[in-house]
């Protein structure tokens, strides 16, 4: 993934990370101007609260800026990377709470409606839209069973015990279809980019 | 790479993982290139899903606020250094002090926290450890609890089979020991004894029997009825004692031969002295067979 300005050439998110990591803050800035449009409306929609997703935005992105070092290329890609942190930042917000049911369905209700316009709302970042689009088709093509339940440990922070207890499935069924429908998504997104 | 990896390298990149369960997985990571390409695989198809949710800028306040929240960690290594300034003096020595001391204060700060952190990485891995170990442990004790139910029913099998066994062996027993009892009647030439019945219950492994005589005719007094045992290889019948029969000619007795005699002996009846001989000196009034 990778920005565009007016007038420098195309840094990589990777190149922008290590920097960050060798703590160049305005390197950081860059990086907070490229993903925090998409990580945050990550965050506002798993936690259904603007202040709450303001301070984990908050908090995420000071973790990534102590945390940048740790990064390796090798590893991995930057915007997971990102992505992960701030996540988990947003998990533990969500397990800290005791709100957790009662955000789930309306975070999956939006998410299902609004994952569509994001692939047409994304601005000039070609491959971002394109891998957005691939996503949601191999999201739409999954068995109700795997994605449904892919959605709720996407957007709910509920552990798998904690899945199974609510919706009833047993644990080996819960995880299984996490699995396979995982599988498939990441399949689907490989296979797209092929 | 098996299933159950596969699950937990999902449940990891998707967060669904409990965090012992988490830093536990992250160590089985560690030295696994396989899983870790999973793991990374997945974790990006994970950031690909936020990138299907609809952006929206946060506001330009919390990119001031990030930013001037941040400090250069232990691990960066700015890339910006301070200009260099000729001292103005005490003022400026002072002044320097100070930014030297609380430099030293945030080197040592940093320190203890990532001492801090390094011992809470620590400790959950040996929690996760300590957890992992309690979960074999339960799970041994299950299959030994199991394994030794199923020996139990086998015990208890087993000991139905001996019950059956032994009830089988005490009825081959009796079998046994009603094969090796001999009935012979006793039969006489004598037309005054032939209406006499005499019947002789021989047990050869514990060498002794059992006599019964109905219908006896009378015995003259001074003379007794004598039993003896006729052993082909024994040249004298064997005394088997006296016997006495009541009015009505009845008797009922168990005799043990005073010698040892063989499986082919003949049983007789002979009338003898009152009280009985050491060897046969009457009639043979029955013999059996």
């Amino acid at each position: 993934m990778s920005s565009r300005s007016e007038s420098q050439p195309i840094e990589s998110d990777e190149a922008l990370l290590l920097r960050v990591g060798r703590g160049d803050e305005t390197a950081f800035g860059a990086l907070y101007d490229r993903f925090s449009g998409r990580v945050y409306g990550m965050i506002r929609q798993m936690l259904r609260d603007e202040k709450e997703a303001e301070d984990v935005l908050q908090d995420g992105f000071v973790s990534v800026w102590e945390k940048a070092a740790a990064f390796d290329p090798d590893r991995g890609k930057a915007f997971p990377w990102v992505v992960m942190h701030l996540r988990h930042k947003a998990i533990d917000r969500l397990r800290a709470r005791g709100r957790r049911a009662q955000t789930l369905e309306n975070a999956r209700v939006e998410w299902q409606t609004t994952a569509g316009e994001a692939v047409a709302s994304t601005d000039e970042q070609v491959e971002c839209n394109d891998r957005a689009r691939r996503l949601t088709k191999a999201v739409n093509e999954l068995p109700e069973a795997q994605r449904e339940l892919i959605e709720m440990a996407f957007l709910s922070g509920l552990t798998h015990h904690d899945i199974s207890v609510q919706t009833g499935i047993p644990l080996g069924t819960v995880k299984t279809n996490i699995r396979r429908g995982l599988l498939k998504l990441r399949d689907g997104l490989k296979g797209g980019r092929a | 790479m098996n299933e159950e990896l596969q699950d937990k390298a999902a449940l990891y990149a998707l967060g669904a993982l409990e965090p012992i369960e988490a830093s536990a997985f992250e160590e089985q990571m560690f030295g696994d290139p396989e899983l870790s390409a999973l793991v990374g695989d997945l974790c990006e198809t994970t950031a690909a899903m936020a990138s299907t949710v609809s952006r929206v800028e946060p506001s330009s306040e919390i990119r001031a606020r990030i930013m001037a929240s941040i400090q250069p960690s232990q691990t960066q290594k700015p890339l910006q250094s301070t200009p260099a300034t000729q001292s103005t003096g005490w003022r400026g020595m002072v002044g320097w002090g100070i930014a030297a001391g609380l430099s030293a204060c945030c080197v040592f700060l940093w320190n203890e926290r990532s001492q801090l952190e390094m011992q809470v990485s620590v400790l959950s891995g040996n929690e996760a450890d300590a957890m992992q170990l309690a979960e074999d442990r339960r799970l041994d004790s299950q299959r030994i609890g199991k394994e030794l139910a199923q020996v139990r029913g086998v015990l208890q099998g087993v000991q139905a089979d001996l019950s059956s066994a032994n009830a089988e062996v005490a009825q081959w027993r009796e079998k046994d020991a009603m094969a090796q009892m001999r009935i012979a009647t006793l039969q006489s030439t004598v037309d005054e004894y032939q209406q006499g019945v005499a019947v002789v219950v021989w047990d050869s492994e514990k060498h002794e029997g059992m006599l019964k005589l109905e219908r006896m005719p009378a015995i003259d007094p001074g003379k007794d009825y004598q039993l003896w045992v006729v052993d082909p290889k024994n040249p004298k019948p064997v005394n088997a004692g006296v016997v006495r029969v009541d009015e009505e000619g009845f008797a009922n007795i168990q005799f043990k031969p005073v010698d040892a005699v063989s499986d082919a002996a003949k049983f007789a009846l002979s009338v003898e002295r009152e009280g009985g001989v050491p060897e046969n000196e009457g009639p043979i009034v029955l013999i059996g067979p």
